[in-house]
């Protein structure tokens, strides 16, 4: 039950996502939901939960992006990997950790796709509009960090509780 | 300085990622398989949009509605004005409609669409501002098909990538991805409209003795077998004439705006294409 509602989590998440950029004004770039989603999980879930969740969002979000089909699933396991034990040379709050760690993990993105547009053309064009959306997402992500560090940590929270009150429950 | 453990899943970890990079780029992008799976994706995934997209265009008419009645006097008054003046140009209009009927006639063109279109909502974007795609709200179901050609009365918008049975995803011009055999209207000389990274369009393997000018209207010539003969594309905004190169470099300004898309047609016959080119 709860990998389903985890699976349901990540679905809803791409929704959101992905409407609400076809609505936000082309001079603020909405950046990619995902990224907090994924760095929660590798920071505060075990890795049998995680990993599951991170492929699932990054397959989804490469099928229903023009990028090619993996690119998402890469920029994911990436930030799982750098991050995943990250809390023990860093010793801060976790939500301020979340927070510069969601604005590194834009500029890691960036650097993954650049790298694959790269790859498919050889050439990608250093334009400065690019720099302006990497740095929109940025103060998106800085703005928008502590919020979703809340809603998730609560979402997960409630999750665990009601597992620890139904594993309390059968035995 | 690190265990083999760690060695050993790093160098896995690495892999299965080289791999996937591999196949995505050169091999499973053209499978069924993957068809089929950007499919099941937009089935599972569109409707959630679908339903955000909705909530987010009720609190918008909410807004709009009722918080806006504030000024809707002031408003009022300025559109009365306004509308004075446009009945003048509406009946100026007419004239000019009636005589290029007249005209039309005379020429023996035919005054209907020859395809036959399904109108569609954009529900949402591609997820990556280095991607530009967007999602529908028809699908198969609607008649809509892989490489339906998408329009607005402006000019092209893109073909459709992938269809689910009530959701089609579509690859917008702009797209790098994305390519459109083309005319310059004036002349008709040929060349193929690609999308770029910045989101432009360019004009390229135009040979460098052709005559363009900046201003010239760009239409498709229907020869790529997607887009009907005929469809506005954009215009000339800039030409580079180097001393070397078999080609000019010719950048389009796109008729359609790309940011605020919010219906399109989706042309589903695609099979009355005209392939002539005069």
């Amino acid at each position: 039950m709860p990998v389903l509602i985890c699976f349901l989590w990540g679905i809803i998440l791409i929704g959101v996502q992905t409407s609400l950029v076809a609505v936000l004004p082309v001079y603020l770039p909405f950046y990619n939901l995902l990224i907090p989603y994924v760095i929660f999980l590798s920071l505060f879930r075990p890795a049998s939960e995680a990993l599951p969740q991170i492929f699932w969002v990054g397959l989804v979000m490469g099928m229903l992006s023009g990028a090619p089909s993996s690119v998402y699933l890469i920029v994911f396991i990436i930030l799982f990997l750098l991050f995943r034990n990250i809390k023990t040379y860093f010793q801060l709050f976790d939500s301020f950790l979340f927070v510069i760690l969601i604005a590194v993990g834009v500029v890691i993105e960036h650097l993954v796709f650049g790298v694959v547009s790269l790859l498919q053309n050889f050439a990608v064009e250093p334009s400065l509009f690019t720099a302006y959306v990497v740095f929109i997402h940025f103060i998106w992500a800085v703005i928008t960090g502590p919020l979703l560090f809340a809603v998730f940590s609560r979402a997960f929270g409630g999750m665990d509780r009601y597992q620890a009150r139904r594993s309390a429950k059968l035995s | 300085m690190f265990s083999k453990k760690t060695v050993v899943s790093a160098g896995v970890i690495g892999l299965v990622i080289l791999i996937m990079l591999v196949f995505s780029f050169h091999y499973l992008r053209r499978t069924l398989f993957m068809d089929a799976a950007g499919r099941a994706a937009l089935f599972i995934v569109a409707p959630v949009q679908n339903i955000v997209a909705t909530t987010i265009g009720f609190v918008d008419g909410i807004w709009e509605n009722y918080f806006f009645l504030v000024s809707a006097a002031r408003e009022n008054e300025a559109l009365r004005k306004r509308l004075a003046e446009a009945v003048g140009q509406v009946d100026a209009c007419r004239e000019i409609v009636i005589a290029n009927e007249r005209l039309r006639e005379y020429v023996g063109l035919v005054n209907e669409i020859p395809y036959q279109t399904v109108a569609a909502e954009v529900i949402s974007r591609d997820p990556s501002p280095w991607y530009r795609t967007l999602v529908i709200n028809k699908g198969s179901d609607s008649g809509i098909s892989k490489g339906c050609p998408v329009v607005l009365p402006d000019g092209i918008v893109g073909h459709v990538l992938t269809a689910s049975s009530r959701y089609a995803r579509v690859l917008l011009l702009i797209d790098r991805n994305c390519s459109v055999d083309a005319l310059v209207q004036r002349t008709r000389a040929r060349g193929v409209v690609e999308g770029t990274a910045g989101g432009r369009c360019l004009l390229n393997y135009m040979p460098r003795q052709e005559d363009v000018i900046t201003g010239d209207i760009i239409i498709s010539s229907g020869f790529d077998g997607i887009f009907p003969k005929g469809l506005s594309i954009g215009y000339v905004s800039k030409i580079i004439r180097r001393n070397t190169g078999l080609f000019q470099e010719i950048e389009l300004a796109p008729f359609v705006d790309f940011e605020r898309i919010e219906e399109v047609m989706v042309i589903i016959n695609p099979q009355l294409h005209d392939l002539e080119v005069n």
